[in-house]
């Protein structure tokens, strides 16, 4: 037995579903990232190559116990996503045996989710008190009055205050982003 | 009104609730002022994403156990709310198709199987996930004789089925732990002779009565590609989707069982997969052919 039995990794090789379940966890949280939203049709792909990879590492015992087995994952699947956008340069987009409906399309419904995805990466990333003021008053569509009053802050404060979350998330958001075209000036 | 004022506007601008005398006032300064022409270029995918998905763009991510068992089909305490989890985030989607996807296989064409889409519960009773070829066996290859299967060193056990001759006989057994939920094969690939790289092939897993479970579909060069340097290739079976009992993986020509050029046959011996208690099995190693 390379690992203690009861360590995350010894958990994943004896076939542990939750083990294999924060894992898998993992490599979709690091494999969605924005830098590899190219990547999209090949992530099923990659994430099974992480996988493997990993599986076979740890077989090798080439993770040290008293590394954290999340950056070690996260590293697979950035070598492997950066691995994978650097053969595109040299083969075809599109390869023999893929299936083209597999392919996303690139229009305005593949838009929409990156936009989605980019969008709730952002408040999950924001502040408890950001995201529920931005769910109050866009989902919930209160007015500055009854924001205050939920958060018990003045109005000038509420609104201030959801100003700067906005602008916190579009920091978040950040380039990622397709963005429209700017109308001519 | 100052450019503070103008800012502070944007909020109510995005989400449509400035009167419109407001909206054509902002829309002016929007036109001369690059930073909250910025600002909300920026930011209006915000309203329309909550929109667009609601309350569940709020949610937060299901515990991946919780995800397991609402692709497994198995009891999730909030079912429904997983489920429109699923339709706004993508990561959570593509970690579900990694507990579904019947077959994981790089660029294969697989029967059967669905394509990447919204998880269809029910539809993932049987299953069975090829893996990358990329595995490195060979240091492990190195002490199997034909017919034979790796008890391995470590958990994990690695059965590599019998050589691939034609009508060999050879049942390599292979036994799954209460509670494991995925085990390793390794089918050594043999190059059909005398014909083409191009020649299509296919990959079978049979069940006992000869009924195709899963097929992959590969030109010869293709299906070599797949192995790894000793000549095997890996798969990645999802116990739930292979009961105990007898199955086969056959190599064919285009003309299917007519024109068959390896056949595998391999049983797999343990518990049913769990439904929710564990057991334990006295003997979870894997067995030499009996």
């Amino acid at each position: 037995m390379p690992y203690d039995e009861d360590s995350l990794q010894g958990r994943l090789l004896a076939g542990d579903d939750d083990a294999l379940a924060l894992v898998r966890r993992w490599i979709a949280d690091s494999l969605s990232a924005a830098r590899f939203w190219r990547l999209r049709g090949e992530w099923r792909d990659l994430q099974q190559e992480v996988l493997s990879r990993l599986v076979a590492s740890l077989r090798r015992e080439r993770f040290r116990s008293d590394g954290e087995l999340k950056s070690y994952v996260q590293g697979i699947c950035r070598h492997t996503a950066q691995t994978r956008l650097a053969e595109r340069v040299h083969r075809p987009v599109l390869a023999a045996g893929v299936d083209p409906a597999d392919i996303p399309s690139t229009g305005d419904t593949e838009k929409q989710v990156i936009t989605d995805q980019l969008v709730r990466r952002a408040l999950e990333e924001a502040s408890t008190e950001c995201r529920e003021m931005i769910r109050a008053y866009f989902l919930e569509e209160l007015s500055y009055a009854e924001l205050a009053s939920r958060f018990g802050v003045p109005v000038g404060t509420a609104k201030s205050r959801l100003f700067r979350c906005l602008r916190c998330l579009r920091e978040s958001i950040g380039s990622g982003a397709p963005r429209p075209v700017r109308p001519a000036r | 009104m100052t450019h503070e004022e103008y800012q502070s506007a944007v909020p109510a601008y995005l989400a449509g609730r400035l009167a419109e005398e407001e909206r054509r006032r902002l829309e002016s300064h929007l036109s001369v002022c690059e930073d909250c022409e910025e600002l909300v270029t920026s930011l209006h995918v915000v309203p329309e994403a909550v929109a667009r998905h609601g309350a569940s763009l709020f949610d937060p991510h299901p515990d991946p156990s919780d995800l397991r068992r609402f692709v497994g089909d198995e009891p999730v305490e909030d079912r429904e709310r997983v489920r429109k989890h699923l339709a706004v985030c993508v990561s959570c989607e593509l970690e579900a198709a990694g507990w579904s996807a019947p077959v994981l296989h790089a660029a294969g064409r697989v029967e059967g199987s669905d394509r990447w889409g919204p998880v269809k519960a029910g539809r993932l009773a049987a299953a069975v996930s090829l893996l990358a070829a990329g595995l490195v066996l060979g240091f492990l290859l190195a002490s199997l004789a034909p017919g034979r299967s790796s008890s391995g060193d470590g958990p994990i056990d690695l059965p590599v089925l019998d050589r691939a001759t034609r009508g060999g006989s050879a049942v390599t057994r292979i036994h799954v732990r209460a509670g494991q939920s995925a085990f390793v094969i390794a089918v050594p690939f043999v190059a059909p002779e005398g014909r083409s790289g191009t020649e299509p092939l296919r990959l079978d897993i049979l069940s006992s009565d000869g009924r195709p479970i899963f097929t992959l579909r590969d030109t010869a060069a293709g299906l070599r590609r797949r192995a790894d340097a000793s000549g095997v290739i890996a798969l990645l079976i999802d116990r739930r989707r292979l009961a105990p009992g007898a199955y086969q993986v056959a190599i064919s020509g285009a003309g299917g069982p007519e024109d068959r050029i390896a056949v595998m046959p391999f049983e797999v011996v343990g518990e049913e997969p769990r439904t929710g208690t564990d057991g334990t099995e006295a003997n979870p190693a894997t067995s030499p052919n009996d």
